[in-house]
């Protein structure tokens, strides 16, 4: 269903679009899963202030994946890499796509979506752990034994994380038995948290967010879960 | 390592006596840039970024360039031979 067009202003070579449902595409549309109406919009790196209900923030950065130009002469060229809304008196972060090429982008970049990776996992776990692999829409890291158990997915290249200033992971952790964490984050190593990481010992279904604004430079993504029975799944990793 | 962290989650080697002290492994061998350059959320605590991006704990991430921090870190690790076990102490 689409709640609100706007945009395609004279001299302006894009049209917005708000919508749970991804419009039929049209080059340099660019649509925001929303079920907010949207009201204005702004391209910028920081925080607007003083938004009104409904506005978009299309947050910039010096590159993106799907950088888009904005003026019929295209001579205007700006790096989207991130969508926020004003709802309800705060920023929620919507997701948002540029149809280009005959093809919907992604703003940011997906290390693993729902069973889906172009990156590629190597997967590992010792005698302790049952499981480590890829199981449907998720990654599974699971362990039996409550302690010495090890099991790890790591992405099997590194990553330019110097355009995205956020990860997204959604995921979730059990623990049966034991004390034991999962984590997930970023490494200069194949399986290394060494730069960046987010942990938990349980943790019910959700997006949890890593602050990478400060790496600079290529990083291997990685999750694993340590010591104590229990199961962690990976559902989505996107960068932003 | 013992780290000291301020009310913005950066971390600090010594207390001005305004922050909390935590225990975390991710520290051990990092000399004093590097673990300064970085922020620590505590598990059970958020920090807002600038943009106002929520962060969870337990949380840890580079306040600053991360190439700084690791150049920082490979300098001090390089000259660590050189520097008498009771200095290091």
């Amino acid at each position: 269903m689409i709640h609100n067009m706007t945009g395609g202003a004279a001299g302006l070579n894009l049209k917005v679009v708000g919508g749970t449902t991804r419009p039929t595409g049209a080059e340099n549309t660019i649509w925001v899963n929303t079920s907010t109406a949207i009201g204005s919009y702004a391209f910028s790196a920081a925080q607007p202030t003083s938004p009104a209900s409904g506005m978009l923030w299309f947050k910039t950065a010096a590159s993106s994946n799907a950088a888009i130009n904005v003026d019929k002469k295209n001579t205007v060229l700006l790096y989207p890499t991130g969508c926020k809304q004003y709802v309800s008196g705060a920023w929620v972060n919507k997701t948002a796509q540029t149809y280009q090429g005959g093809a919907w982008k992604d703003w940011g970049l997906y290390l693993y979506h729902y069973g889906e990776t172009d990156l590629g996992f190597e997967f590992t776990k010792n005698s302790f752990s049952q499981a480590s692999g890829l199981a449907g829409d998720h990654i599974y890291l699971a362990a039996s034994y409550k302690t010495q158990a090890s099991a790890t997915a790591a992405a099997t290249s590194a990553t330019d994380l110097t355009p995205y200033s956020t990860a997204a992971v959604e995921l979730s952790a059990t623990l049966t038995d034991g004390t034991g964490t999962t984590s997930v984050g970023f490494g200069t190593e194949k399986g290394s948290y060494d730069s960046a990481f987010y942990s938990c010992t349980t943790l019910n279904r959700q997006v949890v967010e890593i602050d990478i604004s400060g790496l600079k430079g290529s990083y291997f993504f990685s999750a694993s879960r340590s010591n104590g029975a229990g199961e962690t799944k990976i559902y989505s990793v996107y960068l932003r | 390592m013992k780290i000291y962290i301020d009310n913005d989650c950066i971390c600090h080697t010594c207390n001005d006596g305004t922050m909390r002290e935590f225990d975390a492994a991710f520290f051990d061998g990092k000399c004093a840039a590097f673990i300064e350059g970085y922020r620590y959320v505590p598990a059970g605590e958020v920090w807002t970024r600038d943009d106002g991006e929520v962060f969870a704990g337990e949380m840890v991430a580079p306040a600053v360039d991360s190439r700084v921090l690791e150049a920082c870190q490979k300098q001090y690790e390089a000259l660590l031979p050189l520097i008498p076990a009771e200095v290091r102490a």
